[in-house]
């Protein structure tokens, strides 16, 4: 790559971060011109000064729930990534395993959550049942990707393997599972976008109040209560959490693969 | 028969590896070979010639032990890739993309179980010997395919094989530096003593590596024609210009001409 064009691309980078910041204060000060001249009550819609005011008043509320669905995400996508990758492993060693069990990963996969999720509150309670939401829509993505990167050795490779007489599981663990990778990680990086709104969604169905509560239980009570500052602080909490993972898992699976490029040029 | 060898095969040297009659065809029913008979002498450099889809690459496949043929009988096959068995060179590299030059040459001693630190010395020596060393922490995609071709060579060469099966290793090169790897090739063979089928729809580099040329026929490839190169075992540019190399040339043209003769172009 030329000198221009280093220089190029690292001025499309500021230009993505100055952007957004600019359409992000564009709006905010729109919207905090507009509820203040025309005396829109909170109620109604907050101005962004409101929703801040709202979050750190009600923090001592929202940050446990916050820590409730983080921790069941975390556990339900960590299980999720661990077992796909387990999962495509198995079978991917055996056709008769890859036949007996994948049309039940496809029946997991195209039944929404929000229909299943009813379900597992009547036999797992409303705890389990946001751990395996989440695990339920994280799983696929790293299975579906764990099997396709799994078969997608370079077979030139796979013949090489076959002449030095390598054993099955040499093949796997230097042939196999490191030309996965760059897909595992794809995978994992789809998975962890899901797996918040996975949780999200639980709560909503599974609905449960108290102190053991996660932060969308507190989104349909603050909703149910018209408390609609606390319901964009929330929203808001959210939104940050989304892509703190988002950002985690796409460092974390950058950082794996760099080493795997493409040969050629 | 009419594929039968037009000279004697080389009485002086034992065979290291011997084709009787051996048939490939495949389950969807192409007829790869039909009644090759070959025999690779001990300590020859043997190039096999002909047109694109005649079944070379099947042929040493069959040598390799990676197919097994469908009629007749090879003998030395049990030349496996161990220490003093055979190597293999793909006419594209086929390096593990995510592992640096010197992992890529440890692959096969690594598979067969050697420890790193007990082959870093053979590695360097192979990394010297094809004209790399200082490139052992590059990743293939850092290297030039003429680059990249010496790695595929240092690891075929580093079980130190009685004999080198390559594929059209130069045919993706360009002319110069498909012309640097023909002379190192030919140091090389001097240097290690180890025996050579090559295999290439290249009349000239047939001729310049070669100590005999095969011919095969189009599909169903056998042999259809042996020609002998006595020419001087030290080889140089040259050599090109020879009129001895050019006859030769010449020959192995129109053998290859005959071969093509009735087949669509």
């Amino acid at each position: 790559m030329s000198r221009a064009a280093r220089a190029g691309s690292a001025g499309a980078r500021f230009a993505g971060w100055l952007l957004p910041g600019a359409v992000l204060a564009a709006t905010l000060a729109a919207w905090e011109a507009f509820v203040a001249l025309s005396g829109t009550p909170a109620y109604v819609l907050p101005a962004p000064s409101r929703v801040l005011r709202t979050l750190a008043a009600d923090w001592p509320v929202l940050a446990p729930a916050l820590g409730v669905t983080l921790r069941l995400t975390l556990a339900g996508f960590a299980s999720a990534a661990a077992g796909g990758v387990l999962m495509g492993v198995a079978l991917t060693r055996s056709r008769w395993a890859e036949l007996a069990f994948s049309p039940y990963a496809v029946i997991l996969q195209v039944t929404p959550l929000v229909a299943i999720a009813p379900i597992l509150v009547i036999y797992a309670g409303v705890t389990a049942t946001v751990y395996l939401s989440v695990f339920l829509v994280a799983f696929f993505p790293v299975l579906a990707a764990t099997m396709a990167g799994l078969r997608a050795a370079d077979p030139a490779l796979s013949d090489l393997f076959r002449l030095y007489r390598a054993t099955p599981a040499q093949r796997l663990f230097q042939l196999e599972l490191p030309s996965a990778a760059p897909f595992i990680a794809a995978g994992v990086r789809t998975a962890g976008g899901l797996s918040l709104i996975g949780a999200v969604v639980a709560e909503f169905v599974a609905g449960a109040g108290g102190a053991g509560s996660g932060l969308a239980y507190r989104i349909v009570e603050a909703s149910y209560r018209l408390n609609v500052p606390r319901l964009f602080a929330s929203v808001l909490l959210i939104c940050v959490a989304g892509l703190l993972i988002y950002a985690i898992v796409s460092v974390a699976c950058a950082a794996l693969v760099r080493r795997w490029r493409p040969q050629g040029g | 028969m009419t594929g039968a060898p037009a000279r004697p095969l080389s009485a002086t040297a034992p065979a290291l590896v011997s084709l009787a009659g051996v048939g490939k065809a495949f389950d969807n029913g192409v007829v790869a070979l039909q009644g090759v008979d070959l025999a690779v002498a001990e300590g020859e450099f043997l190039a096999l010639l002909g047109p694109s889809g005649c079944g070379k690459t099947t042929v040493l496949r069959l040598i390799a032990g990676l197919d097994e043929p469908s009629a007749g009988a090879i003998a030395g096959q049990a030349l496996a890739a161990r220490e003093g068995g055979l190597g293999y060179v793909f006419q594209d590299a086929t390096l593990l993309p995510w592992a640096n030059v010197a992992d890529n040459v440890f692959l096969p001693l690594r598979l067969a179980g050697v420890a790193r630190r007990d082959a870093d010395e053979r590695i360097a020596a192979m990394l010297r010997l094809v004209g790399i060393d200082g490139f052992a922490g590059a990743l293939p995609h850092q290297l030039s395919g003429g680059m990249r071709m010496r790695v595929a060579i240092a690891r075929a060469l580093v079980t130190r094989p009685r004999l080198l099966l390559m594929d059209e290793p130069f045919a993706a090169l360009d002319e110069i530096t498909r012309f640097r790897l023909n002379d190192d090739l030919l140091r090389l063979k001097h240097e290690t003593g180890c025996t050579v089928v090559f295999v290439t729809h290249s009349v000239y580099e047939a001729v310049y590596l070669s100590t005999r040329v095969a011919v095969m026929s189009a599909r169903p490839g056998r042999i259809l024609r042996e020609i002998a190169v006595d020419l001087p075992a030290r080889r140089d540019d040259a050599l090109r210009r020879d009129p001895a190399y050019l006859a030769l040339c010449a020959e192995a043209s129109a053998a290859l001409h005959a071969a093509l003769a009735g087949s669509p172009a």
